[in-house]
């Protein structure tokens, strides 16, 4: 009884880590080269076979393949966001919590402004106005527009630990301010951190797969999990398999992220 | 309560001004201007270009382009449209009512139907059927909007042909109530896609702050008074579970509208999502500004009424 | 024997349920409890923590938490009616209009988003008033009969909105508001100080009187059962070990719990007792105390003065509160100065103005001379080596995510006494002189007990060796073993490494054991300073005799 409910605590992250491990051995397992058109009239959109287990798209490359470079292009672009999300938000979010009245409602105005322009508008009025974007480039705009849901809580977690007897006891002991802030707040504070993290990513991914499907994220020929769904537009129930295998991937990423981030959030200490 | 939202206000005034100030950062302080390239055109010849920059009042210093900036958007004035040929303004009034049904129908159901459900969940809790339940909200919450939006075209609407697949009207529209029949025909797989977003994470909130609720001691001396569940379900646990499902607005509101946008696109809604998709891939900036600048207010607003009912909700917040 | 019992308890247990096969699993938290209780008298359940007490008032109730189950033999019943056999619609007739329970916290047992009237008024309506302006109307006559004033305004107000002592008699007034036939207290007053503890049991008393509703009072506190109930009931490991007339149960305790409770009872001395104990060698020595070397005082603090800005309700202006007024006082080496008043007298902020943790003003505030207002910064962090803090709640103030060898070994780093090596090699010896288990240094702080807790909050402290400890309400909340061993832990640290010690308490018995001199405290002042034995044994300020004559010596109350 307690090994199973071991093993259902520890599932959602060994799928995070098979997923990882995908993106960066995907490459090396794809069967076919995934920007190799072979035959772009004979082979183009095929269903899936033994050949080409996930099927073919329309200009005849293996589905497969194209899934497993995009998971290393889908994750890493969502993985680089949200290390810049998070440094950034724990940034503000800390020097709020840490600075005084003034700055710290300013931070917060700041705050909710970026919050309230809604997140794929901003996103799509950067891409408009670069024109074509890097995957790298992607990544950062993401990571630049996705940093406030981490500000605030890295913030208010803060003002919280500031508050906490621990913080006071420390400083009646004597503990000098650096230290304070790395022994004993930063430690109490990644906790929260990691639950910001995985709300972070559980957004970055879907976003990003979004961005792909409106033609304006990760152009080609680079497969995305988002523009291969976007192959399919217009015949969706045609060619289904252009569809669903893109889609199980992000919602078994998001999905998995998702849970990891409830259980943090649980956690009676977090 | 009136001086919560005084200051509520004031807040979301601050915001809004920050939030004009983003709009025209967004689309100034970017590399290039908007006539350096053209569709039809590798580059616009130079004369027109200078031509075109100085009717737009582009060569003017940044300040002063501010303040005309922010003048004009208090008068509702967001410049030309060059990809539609017609005044921003139109065109957000035109996509603006059907963007409000649309997310409207989405909010109120989405809505009523999360906290019932997370509600059961956070109430009845562990069982087969609520866990049950409790893997299906977190498995809609995964999809992508997007995703969603296209089984449904996939499913209910090609294959079954049960609804259209796109569009807001026939197209030769009936008139009255045929009319009307017709637009909330139209209306069941956008709006649904935009429901099952919203209910989702609602549904989760809330057996999330119910599951806290449960354990509070007040709920305890309810019971020690003789309270029957249902009471004590409503008026003690409810209540105090409301804070953070009202307060969950703040991230909701704009989500739905990032939302919005995809679903707009694949169901070729005409609304506000669709608009502003056409004008980023045209480049028409002042439309994707004025429809930014537009949308962000509405979050605004809906934010600073949450905060708002926050407020009422927990009489330790009225201070 | 008695009249017909109003409640009979027949061989109640309690098992831990298995999550799996809803069965029993474990050993038992109740077993075989059987006692009867007269209509209208008082009996007090009493045993150390972990005893098995708050289960029995919950199972009583049926309101165990969901991991806990009743055996299938256990009998209750309330007026002839079995408690364990009733349905859901007889369980909330039963509920409060029969059986009604006090709660301990008034801050997290009243609904914070429902008015107050509404609240009490509730428990008239479920039981079948229709008249929502007469259940109202009974609620505010409850709230002026708990002495809340101006009842009607009161009502409408929410709980939040009222003080302290105030929300106590609201969470009073709600098992009341039914007239029901017991009323199952638990620990109701142990955070609180004598003199409101007293009050609330006075009201409590007078009101039960009246409508004839027999008690149960859940404590740890044998003196107090002494004094309010006429009978007690000893737990231990879930089995009643005595059961009698409390006189007799202090007395001449057959079982060894109730004998480990009656020993570690303390006693404020009289006049004639303070004579004979400190000719035992109990009581401090009065001949130290009474001649304090005023001439180089180790703490020196002269009208210390602390304000807290607090924002008035719906106006802009700002009123300042004075939470301490000109205080002044002197700790000598090796001295234990006590500080005893009621709750929100200033305590607590004097004690951390005096750690400069709170801002303050104060024409002197002198530590071996040298002043303490004057330092800032890097040399007021230096200075703090000197005086040690040990607050309320001293397992809280441990970062939760450090072992305690890191917790203790941290103070003589940063500040320079020894390397790293040998701060952590001190701490593991020090923390084992302190009684705690050798595996005690690897571990965090959540996974040891609270009185383990505040041990390592004690030798964080000691570890820098400080001149002066500050402990602000050390015994307040532990059982009276726990507050024995910390007792002599500090009278020990006292006599060996000559540590001067400022504590705090509003535990008058705990003072006295230790203290040499006393001084009281009275809304925000120093009313009254003295050798502990004058002090005790005669009184000068009212709030003193006040205070003195609310703690419970264990004797019926008259």
């Amino acid at each position: 009884m307690r090994g199973t409910a071991r093993l259902r605590r520890a599932a959602p992250y060994a799928a995070l880590a098979g997923l990882a491990a995908l993106g960066v051995l995907g490459p090396w397992l794809a069967p076919y080269d995934p920007l190799a058109q072979p035959d772009p009239v004979g082979l183009a959109a095929l269903p899936p076979s033994w050949a080409h287990p996930f099927g073919t798209d329309p200009i005849s490359r293996d589905v497969l393949s194209r899934m497993l470079a995009g998971a290393r292009v889908s994750l890493g672009i969502a993985a680089s966001a949200v290390l810049v999300a998070v440094t950034v938000g724990t940034a503000i979010g800390a020097t709020a919590a840490l600075s005084g009245r003034w700055v710290d409602a300013a931070l917060m105005r700041i705050t909710d402004a970026a919050m309230a322009i809604p997140r794929l508008l901003l996103l799509l009025t950067a891409v408009a106005a670069f024109g074509t974007v890097t995957p790298l480039a992607l990544a950062l705009l993401l990571g630049v527009t996705g940093w406030m849901t981490t500000a605030r809580l890295v913030r208010h977690e803060t003002h919280r630990l500031l508050a906490s007897e621990f913080v006071r006891g420390a400083r009646a002991l004597g503990v000098p301010p650096r230290r304070l802030l790395r022994v004993h707040l930063l430690p109490a504070l990644l906790p929260t951190i990691g639950v910001a993290a995985t709300v972070a990513l559980a957004a970055a991914v879907p976003l990003e797969a979004g961005l792909s499907f409106l033609g304006l994220g990760v152009g080609p020929p680079h497969p995305s999990w988002g523009n291969i769904i976007l192959e399919a537009e217009g015949e969706v129930v045609r060619r289904w398999w252009l569809v669903l295998f893109p889609t199980l991937a992000i919602v078994a990423t998001v999905l998995t992220t998702n849970l990891i981030a409830e259980r943090l959030g649980e956690r009676p200490d977090a | 309560m009136r001086r919560i939202l005084l200051s509520r206000l004031g807040q979301g005034a601050t915001v809004v001004a920050l939030v004009v100030a983003l709009c025209f950062a967004l689309i100034r302080l970017v590399p290039g201007d908007p006539f350096a390239t053209s569709l039809e055109h590798e580059t616009i010849p130079a004369e027109v270009r200078a031509r075109m920059l100085q009717v737009h009042g582009l060569d003017r210093p940044i300040p002063e382009q501010f303040g005309r900036f922010v003048l004009n958007a208090a008068r509702g004035e967001f410049g030309w449209s060059h990809s539609r040929n017609q005044p921003v303004a139109t065109a957000l009034a035109q996509s603006l009512p059907p963007t409000i049904l649309l997310m409207g129908t989405a909010l109120l159901l989405g809505w009523i139907g999360g906290v019932a459900l997370g509600a059961w969940l956070g109430w009845r809790g562990d069982s087969p059927a609520t866990r049950a339940a409790g893997g299906l909200t977190l498995l809609v919450m995964s999809v992508p909007e997007f995703v969603v939006a296209l089984l449904l075209v996939m499913g209910p609407a090609l294959a079954w042909g049960l609804f259209p697949i796109g569009g807001m009207r026939q197209d030769f529209p009936a008139a009255g109530l045929a009319g009307a029949i017709d637009v909330l025909h139209h209306l069941v797989l956008p709006a649904l896609t935009l429901t099952l977003l919203v209910g989702a994470i609602v549904a989760r909130h809330q057996r999330r702050a119910l599951l806290e609720v449960a354990d509070a001691e007040f709920i305890r001396a309810a019971r020690a008074k003789g309270v029957p569940e249902r009471r004590i379900l409503v008026r003690h646990a409810l209540r105090n579970a409301l804070v953070p499902v009202l307060t969950l607005a703040g991230v909701l509101f704009p989500a739905l509208v990032s939302g919005a946008v995809l679903v707009e696109k694949v169901f070729a809604w005409p609304g506000m999502g669709r608009v502003v998709v056409e004008a980023v891939l045209r480049r028409d900036y002042p439309l994707v500004s004025g429809a930014v600048l537009v949308s962000s207010l509405f979050v605004v607003l809906g934010t600073v009424l949450a905060d708002v009912a926050v407020a009422w909700a927990d009489p330790r917040r009225r201070r | 024997m008695m009249d017909a019992p109003v409640l009979s308890v027949r061989a109640l247990g309690v098992v831990p349920r298995d999550s799996r096969t809803a069965g029993a699993r474990g050993p038992a938290i109740l077993d075989d409890v059987t006692f009867d209780l007269a209509a209208g008298s008082s009996v007090g359940i009493v045993g150390a923590s972990g005893a098995g007490k708050s289960t029995l008032g919950l199972a009583l109730l049926r309101l165990l938490p969901a991991g806990l189950l009743p055996t299938p033999g256990s009998s209750a019943r309330l007026a002839g009616r079995e408690l364990f056999s009733l349905g859901a619609a007889e369980l909330r007739d039963v509920r409060g209009r029969q059986l009604a329970m006090v709660f301990q916290e008034p801050i997290t047992a009243l609904n914070p988003s429902m008015r107050v009237g509404d609240q009490l008024a509730e428990a008239v309506t479920v039981h079948g008033e229709k008249d929502a302006r007469a259940a109202l109307a009974r609620a505010t006559e409850m709230l002026d009969r708990v002495g809340i004033p101006d009842a009607a305004d009161a009502a409408r107000r929410y709980p939040h909105e009222f003080s302290g002592g105030m929300r106590q008699r609201l969470l009073l007034a709600m098992p009341l508001m039914l007239d029901p036939l017991l009323i199952i207290a638990d620990e109701p007053t142990t955070a609180l100080d004598p003199v409101r503890q007293a009050r609330m049991l006075d009201l409590l008393e007078q009101l039960r009187r009246r409508s004839g509703t027999a008690l149960m009072l859940i404590t740890h506190d044998l003196d107090l059962v002494g004094e309010r109930c006429e009978r007690v009931l000893v737990l231990d490991g879930g089995r009643v070990v005595e059961d009698g007339p409390p006189a007799a149960v202090m007395s001449g305790a057959r079982s060894s719990a109730a004998q480990r409770l009656a020993r570690h009872r303390l006693a404020i001395p009289t006049a004639d007792a303070a004579a004979r104990e400190s000719a035992e060698g109990t009581l401090a020595d009065p001949t130290r105390a009474d001649s304090p070397r005023a001439a180089s005082p180790l703490l020196e603090v002269r009208a210390l003065r602390v304000r807290y800005a607090e924002r008035r309700r719906g106006l802009r202006a700002t009123q300042a509160v004075e939470a301490v007024q000109d205080a002044t006082l002197h700790v000598a080496r090796g001295e234990v100065l006590g500080v005893v008043g009621e709750s929100g007298c200033g305590k607590t902020s004097l004690a951390q103005a005096i750690l400069r943790l709170v801002p303050c003003v104060a024409e002197a505030l002198r530590l071996d001379g040298a002043d303490l207002m004057a330092v800032q910064g890097e040399s007021l962090r230096r200075r703090r080596r000197r005086i040690q803090y040990m607050p309320q709640d001293a397992g809280a103030s441990l970062s939760p995510h450090l072992t305690c060898e890191a917790l203790v070994a941290e103070g003589p780093v940063v500040h320079g006494l020894c390397g790293p090596d040998e701060a952590a090699a001190r701490a593991r010896t020090l923390l084992e002189s302190l009684g705690l288990p050798a595996d005690a240094s690897s571990r965090l702080p959540r996974a040891l007990s609270s009185g383990q807790r505040q041990r390592v909050a004690l030798a964080r402290a000691l570890a820098v060796e400080p001149d002066l400890l500050v402990c602000d309400e050390p015994v307040s909340a532990v059982d009276p073993p726990t507050r024995g061993q910390l007792l002599d832990t500090l009278s020990r640290l006292r006599a060996e490494r000559g540590l001067a010690l400022l504590f705090i308490s509003h535990d008058l018995a705990a003072v006295a054991r230790i203290a040499d001199r006393i001084a009281v405290m009275h809304a925000g002042r120093i009313v009254e300073t003295g050798p502990t034995r004058a002090v005790l044994s005669a009184p000068a300020h009212d709030a003193t005799r006040t205070m003195l004559a609310a703690v419970p010596t264990g004797a019926p109350r008259r």
